[in-house]
């Protein structure tokens, strides 16, 4: 699988397998990538079930606006 | 999946609940003024307390519990006078603050029975055609003043409110504008199925969805989707719509601009208004002034005869997939797929603002009472696959919306289809 991680800190998804955003190529279990759309910010998450925890978590304590993407 | 702990968090919103706690911080729409002027008492269910909406005879506006203090009966039978709310059965009255202020027959008067006879009172105020209510502790964060609350009639612009009761819990209803691929099969592929089946042109709402996306912003989520033929340019993408945290979206495009906006009743029930602006073109402007006489509020109908949910309107469609799930559906045995990246996003913005408020934070849309201003939100103008530059009457596609059960915008259709016909003969007549 040609999959990359964006987070040093990514976990694996329920399954056990590495989590990096997009469908896992073990499992199918869909793994989110959130980005933050602040042009001064970098923060990306892509910690599978808790993406969405954080980007929530992110937008609250910086007021930035987040986005996720599904193909 | 959700737990079922979880679950009830989310979705029980009677008092004392982290839902129903959250949901008192809001300004939320009980009622239309138009309904309320043609009865000036109301009964309501709003966050699982039973009250009474009422106009008194100096046009105040109060909201009361309905039980009377005294024997147990509604005051939802009662009648305004003396600037308050009398009960239908031995007249005691109650002012909009659930102050009591007689007691007929109570002799000699008795200033403590009054004040031991106090009733929950909640402030209640109107706004472009809706009165809302406030159910939370004192003070009232500012009024929701979003820009559509705000717009003024005429000039070819009007109104028009529909409303239902809708049997199922409010979470139901509002993770469907998160859900945005539902749009596809709901009222893409099932409509034009039955569309076939009566031999009538199918819609162009079944277009495959290629990627959707979700904006966390400072009022909510923005949901956007890019479909089959579409480039990140077109509205569907670069626009989006925009949910106002907690139960407001906004949708519209081709002259529609509206709110669809759930208040939870009870766990089970949420009352529903669909919320819509209708600008028309200016070769018809002149045939708005025709139909302003109309009321601007009326029952949508989602349901036949036998209880079975009509096919007919993409609300009734939506209804449907609401209700059918139960009146308040379980989430331990759901299965979330990707497409789902909105109702997941959602979840977790109402457990982040469920323990800001349990906290005692600030929450989402609650401004400060000084706040008062107008805020102004995105609208795409190309959703419903509307087209009015065909030719054809522009208006005549908002009739497969709940609006057919409007008065003004059918009025409105047939007599654009007059100006429209009148056109014709008079080019006709030219040639």
């Amino acid at each position: 699988m040609d999959r990359q991680s964006v987070d040093p800190t990514a976990r694996t998804c329920a399954d056990g397998h590495l989590d990096v955003g997009g469908i896992c190529g073990l499992c199918g279990e869909w793994l989110p990538v959130a980005t933050c759309r602040a042009g001064s910010c970098a923060w990306v998450a892509a910690n599978g079930e808790r993406t969405l925890q954080e980007a929530v978590d992110h937008h609250i304590a910086t007021g930035h606006s987040i986005r996720v993407i599904v193909n | 999946m959700l737990r079922a702990d979880l679950n009830d968090r989310l979705t029980q919103v009677g008092p004392g609940t982290p839902m129903g706690e959250l949901y008192r911080r809001y300004w939320l729409p009980v009622a239309t003024e138009t309904d309320l002027h043609d009865n000036p008492v109301k009964r309501v269910r709003i966050l699982g307390e039973d009250l009474v909406l009422y106009a008194d005879d100096t046009g105040g506006l109060g909201l009361v519990s309905e039980r009377c203090p005294h024997r147990g009966a509604s005051l939802g039978y009662g009648f305004p006078e003396n600037g308050g709310l009398r009960c239908p059965y031995h007249g005691w009255l109650f002012d909009g603050e659930g102050t009591c202020l007689e007691q007929p027959n109570q002799t000699p008067d008795s200033p403590s029975l009054r004040e031991r006879s106090r009733i929950k009172g909640y402030p209640v105020r109107a706004l472009g055609g809706l009165v809302f209510a406030y159910l939370g502790e004192a003070p009232p964060p500012a009024f929701p003043r979003f820009d559509l609350f705000t717009w003024q009639e005429g000039e070819g612009k009007f109104r028009d409110i529909g409303h239902a009761v809708i049997p199922c819990n409010w979470l139901q209803i509002m993770e469907n504008s998160f859900d945005p691929t539902h749009v596809e099969w709901l009222h893409g592929r099932l409509y034009n199925y039955h569309l076939g089946r009566e031999g009538k042109e199918p819609t162009v709402l079944g277009g495959h969805h290629v990627k959707i996306a979700f904006d966390l912003v400072e009022y909510g989520i923005i949901k956007r989707r890019l479909r089959e033929g579409q480039s990140e340019e077109d509205e569907d993408w670069r626009v989006g719509h925009p949910v106002v945290f907690p139960n407001i979206l906004k949708v519209g495009g081709n002259g529609l601009a509206s709110f669809q906006i759930r208040v939870p009743m009870d766990d089970t029930h949420t009352l529903h208004f669909w919320y819509q602006w209708f600008e028309v073109p200016e070769r018809f402007a002149d045939q708005v002034d025709e139909i302003l006489h109309l009321p601007d509020t009326y029952p949508v109908t989602l349901q036949g005869p036998d209880g079975s949910f009509l096919m007919d309107t993409i609300d009734s469609q939506d209804a449907m997939v609401w209700v059918t799930q139960g009146g308040r559906t379980s989430r331990d045995d759901e299965h979330l797929s990707s497409s789902d990246q909105g109702i997941a996003m959602y979840r977790n913005l109402l457990r982040a603002q469920l323990d800001a408020n349990a906290n005692g934070e600030s929450v989402m849309n609650v401004l400060a009472p000084e706040d008062d201003y107008v805020i102004n939100l995105p609208q795409e103008q190309k959703e419903l696959g509307l087209d009015s530059g065909t030719g054809a009457n522009p208006f005549a596609s908002f009739l497969r919306l709940q609006s057919r059960y409007s008065q003004r915008l059918p009025e409105l259709v047939r007599r654009i289809d007059a100006v429209i016909a009148d056109g014709q003969d008079a080019v006709t007549s030219a040639h």
